[in-house]
């Protein structure tokens, strides 16, 4: 065939590339390989990045202090293009074909989980950066999974806010159909109703639901005072815009994982003003005793990437310091430690951080996970609880629509 | 304002959004059959410009609109380009080349313009009332439901009224009756696609206005414009409102009704029900 | 070299099994059983396809057979070697309620169809909390099974060896069954189906039937994929497995690789996936979606039925499954599927009864209570100028289309509303106004579809093969038999209907517009192939506008004006008919035709 003389190229192509790939997959005897996998395409892209950000900088500064053990640390980053089989797959690759000697990374437990369930089944340490939801821990004992974050560090300040400051009669709760954010709403309802508050407008949406505004109506209707949310950042975005829009009169809008980012701030403008979020960490609000470890980081990070780090990508400079912590003393016993001596150094860490102390519990979780509340103050972000943390009070009402 | 109101306004203006965001889609799917999956690609790319040029010039966000209608054609062009490369059979390679284009362009805008969430919104957003009806609505809404009506009318005089548009429907209709009367195909697929980027121009803009911008985002809003498209019946400009002020109001209702889980549920079964009684969307049938 | 493509897929089988044991390739067991499963999911998806319908659904089957599985699992313990075919199970019942619900769609609404039906289970699922967990979904499924083989325990779910082997063998059978569906008498309906819908039922292809069958064998197929799925990943939740991404890789997949072909689908998968997932690492994070973007614009601009296609033409296999057959194909004797009933005389019985049909479209009544009845063994002529209804009428008679009133009675059985299929099997025949070839088909297998599906019907396309050059030699079309049936001219497209409307070996026929655009010689050469077929018994029904054909064969006449049956009757008398002369002759005297008639 005459087009075929024109197209097997295109073939040839194909056959180069996998030809070329073959040669790149012997590493370095010296350098660690350490797996990264993380959603840097596809709707979880932003904190994807901004966690690869973290852990790259971490793996840096390690590389820059000569390395764990005189050995250079080699990042292998891979994009799970926000799906879990893809995650699963990166994992398996990175195990058995890379010889990684540990993962770290992830955000979501949708991508988390089949994480930590290949880790597990090859032995390998995983130090999830972003996980919350408690099945994943608590269901299976899973010794080589670790994570810096869970509900209860969210849960317990948001609950405690709303019983001792805000103290409303009646909460609306907003979450989305994910294992993390259903968590959330149930521990809420469960704290609150405790507590004599009273819950009359639940409602389930689907991550990156296109209208609030009949869910905004029952808050309207039945006169819900605080309103918090369990959607995800552009989720928030959308609530807060649309809540104003519509002139919702509210004590409060707390939503714990959106309106701690300077971002929210710069996208909203003055309609951020007065919204409640929490964070572990953010440039300003460090784990007390922290804060030259903070600064440094939050230095080097502009240097590097010419912007400001959030609250995620400490999460991710969080999990990869606590992973090369454990494997820089496991590599002082052994020159070759296998991933359950990691995961031995990982169970008795007692490491500082700004995000806060990390030590970790049989079942992998950390036992000192606390964010603190911060509003949004004159265009800040500014803690306002926990007491000994706060930095002002809790402004109430929620300021309506045009000033 | 009572509950009613609220559900209707709310339905409405969301049936407005969905008109808008799919009638470039359903334009140029209706004349040039190309299925084209980089359509809410482009809606995005249409908003970051308008994004950019609101935050650079401080303007009111619906004076972006001139510049987004008068570019947005230039890339749909540079696509009709690309697909008339493409060969038989042609909508399913249509389909693929423009899911390849809706990476390459979900990329670019990853790279120019990163991962983060947009959002185009006036400082302070004007609630209008409307005392005698017993009705307030948002700024937005109010720009939905105005130019939704607007862009559809406009459309359909077009079709109606003007050669060129009588040839462009004559050729959704039936593209082999209308190349026999002497139509050029070759110049309804360039018209086709120049007033589908017109539309998408449009609705880039209101689409970063009514939800937010992120380079993934784009899926959402083929799927939108999809649904519609074929729901309304293809070729269909006036029922595509009408399809989507059906939907609109159907979700706004199940959200209301039956809790905001139920909606995707409640729309689902409408496009089934509706699909099943009508095997050819809800354009009026004509037989013989 | 050529190789057949069965031969291409046990050598592109074997290669996969053999790559692992090779070495330590960039492209390792896991990418390239991913590859393998979602190769596995492309057949799935190409078995519906195959029938002509585009799905974009399929992860409410892949979805469903990972909950019905892992629900087994989660709350009983069950084993996934027992749970999974439940999962199947599941899918396939879902599948059944599409084949209810969807029968009328096509094309792109049946595309939205299948796209929202994704819906209805996913926010079942997302909400039953007491049975699924709702959106928390289920951690800790059980893993994959050990399974004892011989001396050697495959640990399916710990050993990614063995789970890669499985994820092969998996697409080892869909491409079983897919060689299956390609090369059988069910391959050849499917193909008709796709190719030309209205011909399919002409033929005697039961449509809905087969579209089902394909159905139900592509849920099965994608539900054990999505159940495996599931216990690989070890959690489900409702937006792992109900996906648009889930139910549109398939689809770029099949194109990719090409539709039609053994190897296409699986092809797609396995060039594309690892391609994405490996190879494009240098332009981590944000360039490989890119690349592969560009990739796949460049694959379908150069291949543009797909890279099995062009593989199969550059003759190094990966091909076409049956047409090569027909060319090749001189076996043994068909039956004598085409040999009537022994003649009947003229003015025997009834074999056709038209009782008070009528057809209304919208408000336009096309044909007003027509009463008509063909003696066994005569020449009906139906006579009307354009747009009198006789072409409605004889789709109305061929289940084309179904009247609005009255009945139609076949060999004394009512038959008023049945599918056109059915009425072939009772061996009623038809030919069309406007041909419609299977178009990709070559001539003769289009004929030999009539014998397939006709009565009593062929079981394989070789032993059809025989009768259908005889019927082509009966029309005179032997010299374009292994012409592509799209490529011929509108007055052999006509021949070819009567080849195949005998092929499926009709007792009536009826020939729609015969002498339509034919000239004068063909013309005599058309009357004398009515007259032959009449002496064989045949009952015949031809339509035309014009009476140069009909003046010439018919026995009867019946003249048809704007709905209305005017007379019937020996020709000369409808001829002289006061009505009929002033419906035809007085409106049309300057028709040459009508006038030159005698």
């Amino acid at each position: 065939m005459r087009q075929g003389g024109r197209h097997g190229w295109l073939l040839g192509l194909a056959a180069v590339l996998l030809l070329a790939g073959a040669g790149s997959g012997k590493a370095a005897v010296q350098e660690l390989a350490l797996g990264e996998i993380n959603p840097l395409t596809g709707a979880l892209a932003k904190h994807g990045l901004e966690i690869h950000q973290g852990i790259a900088l971490a793996v840096e500064e390690v590389n820059a202090r000569g390395g764990l053990a005189g050995r250079r640390v080699k990042l292998l980053s891979r994009d799970d293009q926000s799906r879990p089989e893809i995650a699963l797959n990166q994992a398996q690759d990175l195990i058995t074909r890379e010889r990684v000697v540990g993962l770290v990374g992830g955000y979501v437990d949708t991508l988390v989980g089949p994480i930590s369930e290949m880790a597990a089944k090859h032995q390998v340490p995983y130090v999830a950066s972003a996980s919350l939801q408690a099945a994943l821990t608590r269901k299976r004992h899973n010794p080589y999974f670790f994570r810096i974050s869970n509900l209860e560090g969210i849960l317990s300040p948001v609950c405690r806010l709303v019983g001792e400051v805000l103290r409303p009669q009646q909460v609306a709760l907003i979450y989305m159909a994910t294992p993390g954010s259903l968590e959330f709403a149930e521990g809420v309802e469960e704290r609150l109703t405790r507590q004599g508050i009273r819950i009359p407008v639940k409602e389930k949406f689907r991550p990156g639901a296109p209208d609030f505004s009949m869910a905004l109506l029952k808050v309207r209707m039945t006169g819900c005072e605080v309103l918090i949310s369990g959607g995800f950042y552009p989720d928030n975005l959308l609530l807060t815009r649309q809540l104003r829009e519509q002139r919702l009169q509210l004590q409060a809008l707390l939503a714990p994982w959106g309106a701690a980012y300077p971002s929210f701030i710069a996208e909203l403008g003055e309609l951020s003003e007065g919204v409640l979020g929490t964070c572990a960490w953010t440039p300003g609000v460090t784990w007390p005793g922290t804060e030259k470890d903070s600064q440094a980081f939050i230095t080097a990070f502009e240097a590097r990437f010419q912007q400001s780090p959030t609250t995620t990508a400490m999460h991710g400079y969080a999990s990869a310091r606590v992973l090369l912590t454990a494997l820089e003393r496991a590599l002082a016993r052994s020159p070759a430690p296998t991933g359950e001596q990691v995961v031995k150094e990982l169970r008795t860490l007692d490491l500082t951080l700004p995000l806060g102390r990390v030590r970790f519990d049989a079942h992998g979780d950390p036992l000192d996970y606390h964010h603190v509340v911060v509003q949004i103050q004159g265009g800040r972000l500014v803690p306002v609880y926990p007491p000994e943390r706060a930095q002002a009070r809790v402004m109430v009402p929620l300021p309506a629509g045009r000033k | 304002m009572s509950v009613g109101m609220h559900l209707v306004v709310s339905g409405f203006s969301l049936g407005s959004f969905y008109a808008l965001v799919a009638l470039g889609f359903a334009l140029i799917f209706g004349v040039t059959h190309a299925f084209n999956l980089a359509h809410g690609e482009l809606i995005i790319l249409s908003g970051y410009l308008a994004y950019f040029l609101w935050r650079g010039l401080e303007v009111h966000p619906l004076a972006t609109l001139p510049l987004t209608v008068a570019l947005m054609p230039v890339f749909a062009l540079a696509l009709a380009q690309l697909l008339k490369l493409v060969r038989e059979p042609f909508p399913m390679n249509s389909l693929v080349v423009t899911f390849g284009v809706a990476l390459v362009v979900e990329q670019a805008l990853l790279s120019a313009f990163s991962a983060d969430y947009r959002l185009i919104q006036p400082a302070a957003p004007a609630l209008m009332q409307v005392p005698a009806l017993g009705l307030a609505l948002t700024e937005t809404q109010v720009t939905l439901l105005v130019l939704s009506l607007l862009a559809t009318g406009i459309v359909h005089l077009w079709l109606t009224r003007t050669f060129s548009g009588k040839a462009l429907r004559a050729t959704i209709q039936n593209r082999e009756a209308a190349r026999l009367v002497g139509i050029n195909l070759g110049r309804m697929r360039t018209s086709a696609f120049a007033v589908g980027g017109l539309l998408i121009g449009l609705a880039g803009p209101l689409y970063g206005q009514t939800l937010y911008l992120y380079p993934a985002g784009g899926l959402e809003a083929t799927l939108i414009a999809v649904t519609l498209t074929i729901f309304a019946g293809v070729g269909r400009i006036p029922t595509l409102l009408l399809g989507g002020w059906l939907l609109g109001l159907a979700e706004s209702w199940a959200a209301l009704a039956l809790g905001a889980n139920w909606r995707e549920l409640v729309s689902a079964l409408l496009l089934v029900l509706l699909l099943i009684l009508r095997p050819e969307g809800l354009k009026i049938r004509t037989e013989g | 070299m050529r190789l057949s493509p069965r031969a291409a897929a046990v050598f592109l089988l074997a290669g996969l099994a053999g790559w692992p044991l090779l070495g330590r390739w960039p492209v390792g067991e896991t990418v390239l059983g991913l590859a393998c499963f979602y190769g596995a999911l492309a057949v799935a998806w190409n078995l519906y396809a195959l029938t002509g319908a585009i799905s974009l659904g399929h992860s409410a089957f892949f979805g469903l057979g990972a909950y019905g599985s892992a629900l087994l699992g989660y709350h009983l313990g069950w084993s996934p070697a027992l749970t999974v075919p439940v999962g199947a199970g599941v899918a396939v019942c879902y599948a059944g309620l599409w084949c209810l619900g969807f029968a009328r769609l096509r094309g792109v609404y049946l595309g939205l169809a299948t796209l929202a039906a994704v819906e209805i289970p996913r926010v079942i699922i997302d909400n039953w909390n007491s049975l699924t967990l709702g959106s928390q979904g289920l951690v800790g499924l059980p893993p994959l099974p050990r399974v004892p083989l011989g001396p050697l325990t495959l640990a399916l779910g710990t050993d990614t060896r063995a789970q890669y082997f499985l994820l092969l063998a998996l697409l080892a059978v869909s491409l079983l069954v897919h060689h299956a569906a390609l090369t059988s008498r069910f391959g050849w309906a499917w193909r008709a189906l796709r190719e030309n819908e209205t011909a399919a039922g002409l033929v005697g292809v039961p449509g809905w039937r087969h579209r089902s069958l394909a159905l139900l064998l592509s849920a099965a197929l994608t539900g054990v994929l999505g159940a495996i799925y599931a216990h690989i990943l070890g959690i489900l939740e409702p937006p792992l497995v109900f996906t648009l991404h889930l139910s549109a890789l398939p689809l770029v997949f099949s194109i990719f690789g090409g539709r039609y072909h053994l190897l296409g689908p699986a092809l797609g998968a396995l060039l594309l996936y690892p391609v994405d997932q490996l190879l494009l690492r240098p332009w981590l994070p944000t360039g490989h979606a890119a690349v592969y973007g560009v990739m796949v614009i460049l694959a379908i601009l150069f291949f543009p039925r797909g890279v099995a296609a062009w593989l199969e033409r550059r003759g190094a296999g990966g091909g076409e499954p049956g047409p090569k057959t027909a060319s090749t194909g001189g076996g043994r004797e068909a039956g004598a599927p085409a040999d009537p009933d022994p003649p009947g005389a003229p003015g025997g019985p009834p074999c056709l009864e038209i009782r008070g049909v009528s057809k209304r479209f919208g408000r336009r009544l096309v044909l007003k209570e027509i009463q008509l009845t063909v003696q066994t063994g005569e020449v009906l002529a139906v006579l009307g100028p354009n747009g009198s209804g006789k072409t409605t009428l004889f789709n109305l008679i061929s289940g084309v289309l179904k009247p609005t009133a009255g009945r139609i009675l076949l060999f004394g059985t009512d038959i008023t509303g049945w599918p056109a299929h059915r009425i072939v099997h009772r061996g009623l025949a038809r030919t069309s106004q406007i041909p419609q070839p299977f178009p990709e088909m070559t001539v003769l297998e289009n004929v030999a579809m009539g014998l397939m599906f006709g009565s009593p019907g062929v079981p394989r396309l070789e032993a059809a093969l025989p009768r259908a050059r005889e019927l082509l030699e009966l029309v005179g079309l032997t010299p374009q038999a292994h012409l592509p049936a799209g490529e011929l001219p509108f007055a052999d497209l006509q021949r070819l209907e009567v080849a195949r409307a005998l092929a499926t070996g009709p007792r009536v026929l009826l020939l729609d517009e015969m002498a339509a655009g034919l000239g004068p010689q063909e013309v005599i050469q058309a009357a004398r192939l009515i007259r032959l077929l009449k002496r064989q018994g045949l009952t015949l029904m031809l339509n035309d506008h014009l009476l140069t054909l009909t003046a010439r064969v018919s026995d009867r006449l019946a003249a048809l004006d704007q709905g209305e049956l005017l007379a019937v009757g020996r020709p000369e008398e409808v001829l002289g008919h006061p009505a009929v002369r002033a419906a035809y002759l007085g409106e049309r005297e300057e028709n040459s035709d009508v006038s030159a008639a005698p």
